[in-house]
């Protein structure tokens, strides 16, 4: 009995909090008239760029991570620990700033050029994913083919293609899945940087629900947002039966840089100067316009910081009591249920869960969109599956000896659990809860489905103050930015989040 | 006992009735909020005015441009966010209306202020060339008038898209073909107002490139130089009049405080302040309450054309083929 409510409690909730709005979707969306709209040549380009930009932007990411990954988790120089970190401010950096920072590079009206800078804001975005993702995955590597290689007198380029790709071949492809599936579905940098005119499928979703108020459309674009998402993820488990696992990077097989690493520092070197260009053009124009620290509206910050707080507390309690069910039960259906419903959101886009909620919640048994607790609501759906899937595998990599020996010697479940496994997944269950603030803190998406009123989040003011005219809004918008950058830096200064990576693990 | 229970119940009953009052006086709450675009500017001066008369506090929540706000209504309107609104125009009246986000009676869209949206031309620009100004949109397209216009995009901005229905209204179906002569004739888009008038336009600021911009009757008002002409014109013909509403929200929790809010608008301590704060022409005063700059460069088109468009189910089709001719 016991056992059932532990598991159909978090199952009913996300029923009613992720597949019922997710169902919203699917009930307006399918139909014959929406489907025709989707062979018009506007949705069909929508489509069409989404899918490009995403490939090219992927390709891009996965070469520039292959060159930071060699240089920071492959060979050692001091300064490594710090520019490893630096490389971590893109992922923690809301992404509407990082979209404010690369329009800072916009010339007007030149929409091949909004097409390069929302390629290049997302390149500068998902490198600093698979730089982290290949970097541990070449880290787990021996030195042994390589340096065979090097004897037989084989160059650094030559080694890399010959031994090292093949080896990494499927950690490469993984990779780059994931950054695709991550790309397909961006919303702030197109919807800023493209102003309105350039579209994305999400954007186009939104574009759709407030600007032509036409929903039927919106969900059937949410409908081809999701077979895309669907089918990336399954390509993502055929490639390879690896899956993404946060913790610790041991450093065992690195060498010193050397003379004949040359070419790759140099282009190190120049990738690093374009990644410190945008964030450096924020900050100098933040300074050159009307720098009004005390100017500016604090109250959505407030609301941002608010809202992630209760995600995380959220996580913490659902996310660990949900892993905590799956490693440590038996195998049953209800179980299988139980982990499938938290996993398969991981793939869920945040315009797309807001989307849900918005047609789900806003009147009916449930009117919880009146609510400002249903931002906090949505973005906890948002960040739960990446805890629920981080916290259980940490779980699960307990020695079960270790369990049943504390079980003998009388420990109760909940004593076994407060002082053996969670001392020993508490770094894993950190980097969980950091994750779910960075979702909470940046999310820009479900937010800007949700909030009508006062309680908007800083994402949604940073965008209005972009989007308006005025040189007043838009050094606003530039200041807070820089506030922003400010706020990331201390906060991966103070904690130790760099130091752990993601990484893909057999 | 019989007397005890007596008791209890009159006191109960008593409770009851001191709670619903109690309830009664809370659920007339003091302040009344009002869902708008985020042009609309309301001093502290008048808010202070209005809580005098009707002892309520305003309470003011932006929405985004006006379509935005149109569609947030409808979208929350089963639980709105707010009692009452200003800044749905008409072109996107009849989104509102198929919504039913307003109440269905003479309270329901109620005209504050209008704007005119028009070419303008850089006067100096056309004495020096000796050439004579256009006397409405649809002469652009003549080879005198070859890469001297630009425009806003329709797909980002709302003097763009007013202009786009213009030519609807104009030329009925055959408007691509009048898109096609104009893009051919070197037609500049841009994507928000402030580029094209401040950036591009020569009778501006910006001092740029191009010597006709679409803009509004009242912006050569604001181009009076030394000599205490405009340096630029309006071409008040054929113009698109852009009404703004304000009304009771349907579903508003609490109506009568946003009748008087809606009232307080018409009033004319607000009208007057309408040209001032938000650049439109006061619906229940003009031609008076302007100020004289208006009177003398900034007046009101003599002809207006798309007042009767549907815009609800015109404008995705109309930006649509607008981004085919131009894509």
């Amino acid at each position: 009995m016991k056992q059932i409510v532990k598991v159909a409690a978090p199952l009913i909730f996300i029923a009613v909090l992720f597949y019922f709005p997710l169902s919203s979707i699917f009930v307006r969306g399918f139909s014959l008239e929406s489907f025709s709209y989707l062979a018009r040549p506007s949705a069909l380009g929508t489509i069409w760029f989404t899918l490009w930009q995403a490939a090219f932007s992927t390709l891009l990411a996965v070469a520039v991570g292959t060159v930071f990954a060699y240089l920071l988790y492959r060979k050692s120089f001091a300064g490594q620990r710090f520019l490893r970190s630096v490389l971590t401010i893109p992922f923690v950096l809301p992404v509407i700033v990082i979209a404010i920072a690369f329009s800072t590079f916009q010339i007007r009206n030149t929409s091949s050029n909004s097409i390069a800078l929302i390629i290049a804001a997302h390149v500068f975005i998902d490198a600093s994913i698979t730089t982290r993702t290949l970097g541990s995955a070449w880290l787990s590597l021996g030195t042994e083919l390589e340096d065979a290689a090097a004897l037989d007198g084989a160059g650094r380029f030559k080694t890399f293609w010959s031994v090292t790709a093949p080896t990494l071949g499927t950690t490469f492809a993984a990779a780059a899945a994931l950054t695709f599936a991550y790309t397909v579905s961006s919303f702030g940098v197109v919807l800023l940087v493209g102003g309105g005119v350039l579209n994305s499928i999400e954007t186009s979703i939104y574009q759709q629900v407030f600007t032509y108020l036409n929903l039927s459309q919106a969900t059937t674009l949410g409908l081809v947002q999701i077979c895309i998402t669907a089918v990336t993820f399954w390509v993502i488990s055929r490639v390879s039966n690896q899956h993404l696992e946060l913790g610790a990077v041991n450093q065992t097989s690195v060498q010193r840089i050397d003379k004949r690493d040359l070419p790759v520092v140099l282009g190190g070197i120049a990738l690093a100067v374009c990644y410190v260009l945008p964030i450096w053009n924020v900050l100098a124009r933040a300074f050159s316009l009307n720098f009004d620290l005390f100017g500016l509206d604090y109250g959505p910050l407030l609301n941002s910081l608010r809202n992630s707080l209760l995600v995380v507390f959220a996580c913490a309690g659902l996310g660990l009591w949900v892993s905590h069910t799956l490693a440590r039960s038996k195998t049953t259906w209800l179980l299988r249920a139980l982990e499938f419903s938290y996993l398969l959101p991981l793939g869920i886009s945040s315009v797309l869960l807001g989307l849900g909620y918005l047609l789900a919640f806003s009147s009916g048994p449930l009117p919880l969109r009146s609510s400002w607790l249903v931002v906090p609501i949505a973005e906890t759906l948002l960040a739960l599956p990446l805890v629920v899937r981080i916290c259980m595998s940490a779980l699960r990599s307990i020695d079960p000896e270790l369990l049943e020996a504390a079980q003998l010697d009388g420990a109760t479940g909940f004593v076994s659990f407060r002082f053996i496994e969670l001392p020993l997944t508490m770094a894993s269950v950190k980097v969980a809860l950091g994750f779910a603030a960075i979702i909470a803190v940046g999310d820009f998406g479900a937010s800007s489905f949700l909030v009508f009123a006062d309680q908007e989040t800083v994402s949604m003011q940073l965008y209005r103050l972009f989007s308006h005219p005025g040189i007043e809004n838009y050094s606003s918008a530039l200041t807070l930015s820089a506030v922003l950058i400010a706020l990331t830096v201390l906060v991966l200064g103070v904690t130790s989040f760099p130091s752990s990576g993601l990484r893909i693990r057999r | 006992m019989h007397e005890l229970l007596k008791k209890a119940a009159l006191v109960t009953v008593a409770a009851i009735t001191a709670a619903a009052a109690l309830t009664g006086c809370t659920s007339e709450p003091k302040t009344v909020t009002i869902a708008t675009h985020d042009s609309f500017v309301i001093s502290a001066q008048q808010i202070k005015e209005f809580k005098k008369q009707t002892g309520l506090t305003i309470k003011v929540v932006h929405l985004g441009d006006a379509g935005a706000l149109t569609n947030k209504l409808v979208l929350t309107q089963a639980t709105p966010v707010a009692d009452a609104f200003f800044g749905i125009d008409n072109t996107f009246s009849n989104a509102a209306l198929e919504g039913n986000v307003v109440v269905d009676d003479s309270s329901g869209l109620t005209p504050i202020d209008f704007g005119d949206v028009c070419f303008n031309y850089d006067r100096y620009y056309f004495e020096a060339h000796q050439l004579t100004a256009p006397a409405d949109f649809t002469e652009l397209v003549k080879p005198e008038y070859q890469n001297l216009t630009v425009i806003e995009n329709p797909a980002s901005s709302s003097t763009g898209l007013a202009f786009l229905a213009t030519t609807v209204a104009q030329f009925g179906t055959g408007y691509q073909t009048y898109w096609r002569q104009f893009k051919t004739n070197g037609v500049k888009i841009d994507a928000s107002w402030e580029d094209a008038y401040y950036v591009d336009f020569s009778g501006s600021s910006g001092k740029g490139a191009y010597p006709i911009v679409l803009s509004y009757s009242t912006s050569p008002a604001d181009e009076v130089r030394d000599d205490g002409q405009s340096q630029t014109a309006s071409m008040n013909s054929k113009c698109f009049r852009q009404t703004e509403y304000a009304g009771v929200l349907a579903n508003a929790k609490n109506p009568g405080n946003a009748k008087k809010l809606v009232e307080y608008l018409r009033s004319s301590s607000f009208q007057k302040s309408i040209a001032e704060s938000m650049y439109m022409y006061p619906s229940a005063l003009y031609p008076k309450g302007v100020p004289a700059s208006w009177a003398k460069f900034g007046t009101s088109a003599t002809t207006t054309i798309g007042d009767k468009l549907n815009f609800a189910t015109g404008r995705q089709s109309w930006i649509e083929t607008f981004i085919k001719v131009f894509g």
